[in-house]
């Protein structure tokens, strides 16, 4: 797939400037311990989801109680968490529902990591036995009780981000993957997009060796005409 | 005696016009600005000189930026550079926002960026530091922004986190350093914040009207944001006026920019239309109205103040309550939680009973922040608990810099009434009404200040 970099836009985020410190209201830790984030990337027949969650939801995976699942706990407890986030994270094809399996991510170097921590980081991979059509997803991993607590996901399909908000309220999301008329259109497109550049790339350099050897017929030629009387001679 | 005479006035005028004209080449544009008083510049001087951003484009970008690092992160899963970029687009989302989860996707990001990639990554320690910061804790931002190889991004966190600190002579250090550096759009507006601090206002204009002057295309957000500081800083000494301007312009680049719709909701309010600025604050609402956000608090203490005004009493009581609710939540919930704006609000509420908890709450505040609005608090929960001579010691530690506010001198004034300190009681209303010339008791009721 050809990568086009996207105009950057500077949000004084980058070099500069925190305006909330004087002037405006922060985050804080507001509503922080009940909210979850999900990075969802749609796979032919998988989805992969890293998954930011306080870390109270799989407490009993957190043997030394530090507020985060480090690779030991998630090795150890790897078919609980299975159990506890397929039961509430649902995917499935509209028929079938994916086969889940919990990773750890890597862990931040000790020297930096000395916030303390309240949620944790999994990569939740569900695998189909074919390509999945579309993509339909349930929701549940909210604290109990808390009306407030939110996932906020990004799900990267085709190319393209879109944002979704899960809430107790609104847990349900689905969505087309892509028919496979379309998956071999796109397949297809991007080939032809390569052969298009392929041939564009060998236009110029046939052109540029065109022209090159017209440049050099061109100084024969000039050579030939400042020497045609002695030849005729 | 009168040729001599014409002599040397003639000789005087070539070297005072040889001395204006090095003047003019020496002395960089900046100094120049120092010429136009802030209010006498007109808001030509601020207009957007750039093509505008369609309404939603922002956002479309940002998360074409996304997508962007996403996929190249399918490619690549452990590519620790790129994931810093992806941190920093989140980041980016959160800014423009103000949605909490975008901060805890950046977050998470950073981490796992530094965790593929610890050294040289400069970009992720740069959003953990950010991230920090917005949560309040400003000593471990610091601490981060001493891990960083790029003196330009540790010397910005060096002006924001020891400002919020009340190391104002710390700050000041890394701001000129990093206009030294790196002028432009953020640093000039970073030190027009520090010169804000320390009462300076003629170069504080001068350096906001820098950084307007020296922006450049790609810098939308940043761009809006230095005209609502510098609009927030002329309401403070109450050119409400040109501040409108500069919030509707700042509005006109970035619309439905959450921080200059509450600052003009503000404004609205002191001209007493209470629907328009009803309307600001409901626009803020829809920004992301489905997620926790960083302004739900203000937005809610907002309404439930002009309901008060409207005479609406149940109204008001009602939003109050979900404030109050969801600040306690907040504060209940972290360990940096929004202390000082619960504190304001039950103090705002005048209830005696809540006085020990306001103060309590300040009391813990003060040891993670101490930037004058902080102490200023202080100084409130300590006047209305009656110990006026450690109030007294909260406002003159918030004043030292020489940060100049009429809320602040007004309530550094009825301290020292309290105290029996007339002629300092004198000075202080007099320079409240010499900052803010228009802060009178509808500004008090609209800020929320009561004595």
């Amino acid at each position: 797939m050809t990568l086009l970099r996207p105009a950057i836009i500077d949000l004084a985020a980058v070099t500069g400037a925190l305006v909330l410190v004087l002037a405006a209201p922060t985050p804080t830790q507001a509503h922080w311990a009940d909210l979850a984030v999900a990075e969802i990337i749609v796979g032919d027949a998988d989805a992969r989801i890293t998954l930011t969650f306080p870390t109270g939801l799989a407490g009993q995976a957190d043997d030394n109680r530090d507020g985060q699942l480090s690779p030991d706990e998630v090795r150890s407890h790897r078919a609980e968490l299975e159990a506890t986030l397929g039961g509430r994270i649902l995917l499935t094809d509209g028929a079938e529902a994916g086969t889940l399996t919990v990773e750890s991510t890597a862990t931040l170097p000790s020297n930096l990591n000395s916030a303390p921590g309240t949620h944790s980081t999994l990569l939740l991979i569900y695998r189909w036995p074919r390509s999945v059509q579309r993509l339909e997803i349930s929701y549940g991993l909210f604290l109990p009780g808390v009306f407030t607590a939110s996932c906020l996901a990004t799900i990267l399909q085709g190319g393209r981000v879109r944002t979704v908000v899960f809430t107790p309220a609104s847990r349900e999301f689905s969505f087309a993957t892509g028919s496979p008329w379309s998956r071999t259109w796109r397949f297809l497109s991007d080939r032809l997009m390569l052969l298009v550049s392929l041939l564009t790339l060998a236009g110029g350099i046939i052109y540029l060796a065109a022209a090159s050897r017209r440049a050099k017929l061109g100084r024969l030629s000039a050579s030939f005409a400042r020497h045609d009387g002695s030849w005729l001679g | 005696m009168t040729t001599a005479g014409a002599r040397l006035r003639g000789f005087r005028n070539a070297v005072a016009l040889a001395a204006a004209t090095l003047l003019i080449v020496a002395l960089p544009p900046v100094r120049f600005l120092t010429k136009q008083s802030a209010a006498t510049a007109g808001i030509d001087a601020y207009r957007y000189r750039f093509e505008r951003a369609a309404r939603g484009s922002v956002r479309r970008a940002l998360e074409n930026e996304i997508a962007f690092y996403q996929e190249r992160l399918k490619v690549d899963p452990q590519g620790g550079l790129d994931r810093a970029f992806l941190a920093r687009a989140y980041l980016k989302m959160a800014r423009a926002t103000g949605d909490l989860s975008w901060y805890l996707l950046a977050e998470q990001a950073a981490r796992q960026s530094l965790a593929n990639l610890s050294i040289q990554n400069d970009g992720a320690l740069a959003v953990l530091a950010r991230v920090a910061e917005a949560r309040h804790d400003f000593a471990e931002a610091l601490r981060l922004a001493g891990q960083f190889s790029s003196n330009e991004d540790a010397l910005s966190i060096g002006v924001s986190s020891n400002l919020a600190l009340g190391r104002v002579d710390e700050a000041a250090r890394a701001a000129d350093a990093l206009v030294k550096q790196a002028p432009g759009l953020i640093s000039h507006t970073l030190r027009a914040l520090v010169d804000v601090a320390q009462g300076k206002d003629t170069e504080a204009t001068q350096d906001f009207q820098q950084a307007i002057a020296g922006e450049e295309p790609g810098e939308v957000a940043s761009s809006t944001w230095a005209r609502t500081l510098f609009g927030r800083f002329h309401a403070r000494r109450g050119r409400l006026a040109l501040a409108r301007d500069l919030y509707q312009e700042a509005l006109a680049i970035l619309p439905q920019y959450p921080l200059a719709l509450v600052y003009l909701a503000e404004l609205e309010a002191r001209a007493g239309h209470y629907d328009a600025a009803a309307a600001e604050y409901a626009d803020v609402v829809t920004v992301t109205a489905s997620s926790p956000n960083v302004y739900d608090h203000v937005v809610l203490r907002g309404l439930s103040r002009i309901r008060d005004l409207q005479g609406d009493t149940d109204g008001a009581r009602a939003l109050w309550k979900q404030a109050e609710a969801r600040l306690r939540r907040d504060v209940a919930e972290g360990t940096f939680g929004h202390r000082r704006e619960l504190a304001r609000l039950l103090l705002d509420h005048g209830q005696h009973e809540d006085v020990p908890e306001s103060l309590a709450l300040m009391r813990t505040e003060v040891g993670v922040r101490r930037d004058p609005e902080t102490l200023d608090t202080l100084a409130w929960a300590l006047s209305h608990a009656g110990r006026w001579q450690e109030a007294h010691e909260a406002m003159r530690e918030a004043l030292r810099w020489g940060f100049r506010d009429a809320a602040l001198f007004y309530r550094a004034g009825t301290i020292e009434q309290a105290l029996g300190n007339q002629t300092g009681a004198r000075r202080f209303f007099r320079a409240s009404q010499e900052t803010d010339p228009t802060f009178d008791d509808q500004a008090r009721r609209v800020l929320g200040i009561s004595f």
